[in-house]
Order: C-alpha cells, then sequence, then structure tokens
C-alpha cells in the first residue's frame, strides 16, 4: 500500500470511529414538566437533584417549569409531545389524565403504598406519586404580638377577638390571579376537618356529602363567626381580603395567617418573629389528622429512565436529599426519614412542621384540589363572594348553588383523600 | 522557449505550455470562486429571507396583541365599579356593556393563531402562543365574572375579578409573551451569528476570485509583451466580469451587516422588556428595511452562474486566439 492511500485509509478509519462514538454517546433525557418556574429557588433545588441522579445513571434531564403548567401539559398532549414525567396543579387533574388513559401506570415498588394514587380505572396499579408535601392544618402567628396558642376553637375565636383592639387579627388575602379564593378554601376544608371528622371531610371530598349538609354549613357558619369576631366583617376588611395578593397576606398589620407551611419564607421575609400553632380542635373528634397539599407526578412515557427517576424522587435517599438541597424547606411525603438528621434539633421550626407530619394519624389532601375542576372552580367562587360580604346569613344562599354544581358534575370524583401515612 | 529557474531545478516551458497553464488556472480559480460564492449568498440570502418572512412578522403580531391587550388593561383598570363615589371615571359597567374588550381580546387570540403558524423557533416555542392563549380564555373568563357581579349589584367583587383578570394579564401572560418575545431575540441572534461568520465564508470565494483577477491582469501584462499587443480584449473583458461578479456576491454580505446592526436595536427592546403599563413597540423600521433589501435577491443565485460562464468563455477565447496565433507563427 503506497504512504498516500494509508494516509486517505487512516483518515477514513478516524471519522468513521468517530461518528460511531458520537451515536454511542448519545444520551438519553428526561423531559420533567413542573409548575416551579425556572430559576426559582424550588426549581433549582428540585434539578439538582435529579440532575445529580440522571449523571449517576448516564441520561440527562429537561426540565420546563411554567406556572401554568395545567395549560402547558394540556398543549403538550395535544400536539403529541408530553414530557416523560409531569406534575401539575393537583391530585384531580392528573387523575383526570389516568382516567382518560394518558399516563403510563407505575412499577408497585415506586414508592411505598401511602405515597401512591390509585385509580378507578385500574385499581390494583398507582398512576401517580406523591413527592412533595405541604402541612396545611397550621396557623402562622407572629410570635411578639400573640400570646401562648390556643388549643380549642373557642379559645381561638376567644384570641382573635382580644387581638383585634390593637391589630387585625388575622392575614386574609385571597387575590391568586385566575386561582383566586383557594386561601378562603383551605380555611373552609380546615374547619370541616377539624369540627365533623374525616369521615365528613373524606365524604365531602369525593362528591358523596351535600354542600347544604349540617356538617359543611356549619364549617362555613364557623368561619363568618371567627370573621366578625375578629372585626373583619366590615367593607374595609372585605375589600383588603379581597383585592390583596395571598403572599402580601403578611404585610398588613396583622397577627395571625392561616397558611401552609410553604409560608415560611414568606414570614421570615417579612421581618415576623414566625412562629405556628396547629389548627385547634373542636368539641369534636379529638384525632382529625391534617390537612395536607401534595405535589403528586404521574408518568407520560414509559421510558425506562423516566421510572427510575421517579423512583428515585420519592426514594427515602432521593427525599433526604431533596431536603438538604432545599435547607430544610421541603416537607417530605415520608415518615422513615432521619428527621433529626436532615431537619435539624426539635426546636427548628422546619423539624416541627415534619414531626406533625410524620405523626399524623391521617394526612387528608386538600379537598379542592381532589374535587372536578368545575366544582373547585366554583368552590373558590363561592369563597370570593362570601368574603365580598361574610354574613352568615348569605351562606344557606351559597350553598344550594355549590350544591347545585356537585350535583350536575357526575365524574372525575376521586376516592380515598385522607390516608394513614404510615 | 522560456527557461524557468528555481535553486537547483532547471525546467524548460514553451510558451503554448505556459498559456495553457495559465488558462487552467484560471478557469480552476473561477469554478472555485463561483461555488464559493454562490453557496455563500445562498446561505446569507436564506438568512435574510427567514428574518423578513418570519421574524419580522412575528415581532410585529406580538406587538400587536401586546398593544390591543394594553388597550382591555386600561379600559378595565381605569373605570371604576362605583361611578357614584368616583366621578369623571368611566363606568365600569358602560365598559364591559359595550363588549369591546371582547373584540379585542378576540383579535389578540387570532394574532397569536397566526403567530404559532409562522417559522419562529421550535415547536417549543411555539407552544407558548398556545399557553397564552389559553390564559386568554381564563382572562376573558374573569372579566366575564365582574361583568355578571356588576349586573347582580356586588360591586366590591366586579372590582375584585377585574382585579385578577389585570394581574393575570399583567402577570402571566406578560411574562409568557415576554417569553416568546425572548425566544424571537435568540432566533434572530441566530440569524445574526449567521452573518457574522459570512466574512470568514467570504474568503472561500473571495481569494480564489483575486487569484482568478490577478492571473489574468499578470497574464495580460505578460501577453502584451509577448505577443506585442496592447490589449486582449477577452481577457480583459472577463476580468471586468469578475470583478462584477464579487460585487453580486457581496452583496447580502453587505445587506447583513446593516441587519446585524439592526438587531442590536431589538436587543435593546428585548432587555427593556414589554412595559406593562406603555404600548410595546413593534419591529424597528430599519430592520424591516433591511430584511426585505437582503431578502429581495433578484434572482442573483441565477445571476452570478451565467455570469461566470461568460468570464469561462472570455478567458477561453482570449488564450485560444494567442494559442492560435502562436500555432500559426510556429507552423
Amino acid at each position: 500500500m503506497s504512504p498516500r492511500r494509508a494516509i486517505v485509509l487512516l483518515v477514513v478509519t478516524a471519522l468513521a470511529l468517530a461518528g460511531c462514538g458520537a451515536i454511542a454517546g448519545a444520551r438519553a433525557k428526561v423531559a420533567i414538566l413542573a409548575s416551579w418556574a425556572v430559576g426559582s429557588g424550588e426549581a433549582e433545588q428540585f434539578t439538582r437533584v435529579a440532575a445529580a441522579f440522571a449523571a449517576a445513571n448516564g441520561f440527562d434531564i429537561d426540565y420546563q417549569g411554567v406556572r401554568e403548567v395545567n395549560s402547558v401539559l394540556r398543549v403538550e398532549l395535544a400536539s403529541g409531545s408530553p414530557p416523560d414525567i409531569a406534575m401539575p396543579s393537583s391530585p384531580a387533574v392528573l387523575a383526570a389524565y389516568a382516567e382518560s388513559g394518558k399516563l403510563v401506570l407505575l412499577d408497585g415498588d415506586t414508592a411505598p403504598r401511602g405515597q401512591l394514587l390509585f385509580g378507578r380505572r385500574d385499581p390494583g396499579r398507582a398512576y401517580g406519586v406523591v413527592l412533595k408535601t405541604s402541612l396545611k392544618s397550621m396557623v402562622w402567628r407572629d410570635a411578639s404580638a400573640t400570646s401562648a396558642p390556643p388549643k380549642t376553637w373557642d379559645e381561638l375565636v376567644a384570641l382573635s377577638r382580644a387581638l383585634r383592639a390593637g391589630r387585625t387579627p388575622w392575614c386574609v388575602a385571597v387575590e391568586s390571579g385566575a386561582q383566586s379564593g383557594w386561601p378562603g378554601t383551605d380555611w373552609i376544608e380546615d374547619i370541616l376537618l377539624h369540627q365533623s371528622g374525616p369521615t365528613a371531610y373524606q365524604a365531602w371530598a369525593t362528591g358523596q356529602l351535600p354542600w347544604t349538609s349540617p356538617e359543611v354549613r356549619s364549617a362555613w357558619t364557623a368561619w363568618s363567626r371567627l370573621l366578625a369576631e375578629s372585626g373583619m366583617a366590615s367593607p374595609a376588611a372585605a375589600r383588603r381580603m379581597l383585592l390583596t395578593t395571598w403572599s402580601d397576606a403578611v404585610k398588613g398589620a396583622c397577627a395571625m395567617e392561616h397558611q401552609g407551611s410553604f409560608a415560611r419564607d414568606i414570614w421570615r421575609g417579612a421581618s415576623r418573629d414566625p412562629s405556628f400553632f396547629m389548627f385547634p380542635s373542636f368539641s369534636g373528634p379529638p384525632d382529625a389528622g391534617v390537612a395536607v397539599g401534595v405535589d403528586v407526578a404521574g408518568l407520560f412515557t414509559d421510558k425506562p429512565e423516566a421510572r427510575a427517576l421517579l423512583r428515585h424522587l420519592a426514594s427515602r435517599s432521593g427525599q433526604e436529599a431533596w431536603i438538604r438541597e432545599a435547607g430544610g424547606g421541603f416537607f417530605s411525603p415520608r415518615t422513615d426519614l432521619d428527621r433529626a438528621a436532615v431537619y435539624g434539633p426539635p426546636s427548628a421550626i422546619e423539624r416541627q412542621i415534619a414531626d406533625h407530619l410524620a405523626i399524623a394519624t391521617r394526612r387528608c389532601v386538600d379537598a379542592s384540589d381532589f374535587m372536578p375542576a368545575t366544582v373547585a372552580d366554583a368552590f373558590s367562587a363561592a369563597v370570593l363572594e362570601f368574603l365580598s360580604d361574610p354574613d352568615a346569613a348569605r351562606i344557606p344562599g351559597l350553598l344550594r348553588g355549590l350544591e347545585q354544581v356537585r350535583a350536575s358534575v357526575t365524574t372525575g370524583w376521586l376516592a380515598d383523600p385522607c390516608t394513614a401515612p404510615r | 522557449m522560456v527557461t524557468v529557474t528555481n535553486p537547483g531545478i532547471v525546467t524548460t516551458t514553451s510558451t503554448p505550455q505556459r498559456l495553457r497553464r495559465l488558462r487552467v488556472g484560471i478557469v480552476s480559480a473561477l469554478v472555485l470562486a463561483l461555488v464559493g460564492a454562490v453557496s455563500t449568498f445562498l446561505v446569507a440570502h436564506s438568512a435574510a429571507v427567514s428574518v423578513q418572512s418570519a421574524v419580522v412578522p412575528a415581532q410585529a403580531a406580538i406587538a400587536d396583541t401586546w398593544n390591543l391587550l394594553h388597550r382591555v388593561d386600561v379600559a378595565l383598570s381605569t373605570c371604576t365599579t362605583d361611578p357614584a363615589a368616583q366621578r369623571g371615571r368611566t363606568d365600569c359597567a358602560v365598559v364591559l356593556a359595550n363588549g369591546e374588550y371582547h373584540g379585542q381580546i378576540a383579535i389578540a387570540v387570532q394574532n397569536l393563531a397566526v403567530l404559532a403558524g409562522l417559522a419562529v423557533g421550535d415547536r417549543a416555542d411555539r407552544q407558548v402562543i398556545q399557553v397564552v392563549q389559553g390564559l386568554l380564555i381564563d382572562h376573558l373568563g374573569l372579566v366575564e365574572q365582574a361583568h355578571f357581579h356588576l349586573g347582580q349589584g356586588h360591586a366590591l367583587l366586579a372590582e375584585a375579578y377585574l382585579r385578577y383578570a389585570g394581574n393575570l394579564l399583567r402577570g402571566s401572560i406578560h411574562d409568557q409573551l415576554l417569553d416568546f418575545v425572548g425566544r424571537i431575540g435568540a432566533e434572530l441572534a441566530r440569524q445574526r451569528q449567521t452573518h457574522d461568520n459570512a466574512p470568514a465564508l467570504a474568503l472561500l470565494w473571495l481569494v480564489p476570485l483575486l487569484v482568478a483577477v490577478g492571473l489574468l491582469l499578470g497574464g495580460q501584462v505578460w501577453l502584451t509583451k509577448r505577443f506585442n499587443r496592447w490589449l486582449n480584449v477577452p481577457l480583459a473583458t472577463a476580468s471586468v466580469g469578475l470583478v462584477a461578479l464579487g460585487v453580486v456576491a457581496a452583496r447580502p454580505l453587505w445587506a447583513g451587516a446593516a441587519l446585524a446592526e439592526s438587531t442590536d436595536g431589538v436587543r435593546a427592546l428585548l432587555d427593556a422588556g414589554l412595559p406593562p403599563s406603555a404600548p410595546a413597540l413593534g419591529p424597528d423600521d430599519h430592520l424591516v428595511a433591511v430584511a426585505a433589501t437582503a431578502a429581495r435577491s433578484f434572482n442573483l443565485e441565477y445571476v452570478m452562474p451565467v455570469l461566470a460562464i461568460v468570464c469561462l468563455a472570455l478567458v477561453i477565447v482570449g488564450f485560444q486566439r494567442r494559442l492560435d496565433e502562436y500555432g500559426t507563427r510556429s507552423g
């Protein structure tokens, strides 16, 4: 062979090897869609955990974070390019996709049973997994402005009455764009859970308890009374509650806020001295459990890497890594974590929240996240209407309207909003 | 007989051989210049066409959409649900009853449908537009709620729903539109990169072209001395033709440079964002004009080969005459 031919052969071989290498080196990619906006702390924390696992297992992640996660998911599905993993805004949205057969069912070993969501289409196999939990049955308070936390509802009403002389007892603000009203629905849900118990809560959230029932009416009436005793039934207070953005609620001169564990940073950012107490019990069932918000994920493609990533995110090691990335500001649905190691000493607020979640006998998912969207939207609208004039006399009319909506919606109801975490 | 001497090497080249070699050299350089020029022209031209047919209309559509939404926002956020207490402000009942906001949002949704159909960005980029369409429906729902409650005499609720609608518009909808504008900016930046690379690509055709012109001019001088003729007309004409070819090939690059300049203006607009309280700017007039000029090809991609073929023919003819003449002399 002439030197010239040898050089040509060498060059061709090198190019062929480079091409093969490029093909062999093409890594799989898992597309993830969630509501944590790109660049936000939550998105950064999540992507660090997911990317670390992906890198260790030879694939990449492609994270898309938008507040309008449901709209984006709908469009992506319609255009035939769904993400591999999606975390829509509520379990009800994910369940609707499961009902229509759009979700890939999960393996049984994806997570402990209590962390999985099961549908009616295939009750034996889960369609979703809870990756994150927020404690909702809690009241943030300005420790410098309030005395000892109340233990019962009546004590809470009395405290509110006592506080109204010097400042606004409650930080209530319900503006949240197209989702306005949800902080008010959280109030009703928590009152109903603690006043009438988890059985009534479960029946109501699954569409089996009428809105005109004594249990539901009593919850609305209790909230109305609390607002009245707090001096917040005036037109000026109504205006403030309706027109203030929910995250700005603590900016006013108010003492307490019924808000989930995710408000931790808002309270700290408002230069308050935050602490919290658990939602007080009524004279009814002694152990009602706690209301929680959940972030759920489902598989939209059957990619092995996506299954593995979801399994890792739900696992103990994945959850602990996530907590560390979030500096303790992430609360896990799991109860088998070493809470002292990841949340710090019992005096830390994060540890206290995690302990309450872990020891709760029942966790009841936010009912408005559990109801069909039509009912949930009507619920939010009714809260807004109520707050515009929080007079107890208007409640029966509002509930009759909601009951008409409930009766007209026959599909999309889910089962089992309350589960034992262990 | 011509003797060429290099250190240590002595070769002998006849005049016809040298004429033929010169002809081959010029023809080769000309072919290389033509291939390079046409390909560079096509790359630059396609980039300009993309800007003119997709980026500029997308910018115009998005600015038009935002201006429509801005008008809706101004109308709904400056009216009052309590005209008795706030004299001098427009009554929201009137604004909601005339339905103008409905028509404006409908046009905005139509604009977005057109926008989603333009070849800007990839499918993910166009999905942003579809999300905005969905959010506009949510916005319309909130305004309709305000209308309903105002009709029921619930002024505070109506005001609240109008506030929610305004916040949605100035929040998520604005952010999504801005996201899309950013994607258009990225597309422009990509086109600009093409133009930034064009001078380097130009070397591919400019060097052979200059070599060809140099050989032609050198050949002309040598032929004048060797054959005692003042001018070889075909070769001189070919030289002029080659210069013309260079000018034609460089034309989209000049326009491209101007296009690149105009993207600075677009980038400044993007950096400032679409102001929620002021009308958005449409595409810069300079960008529109430059993109249109750059995209207008005048069929130059066909003119260049024709010009090159004419030059080739002239070169062949010019040298052939001398070769024939030399043959006659020798004979």
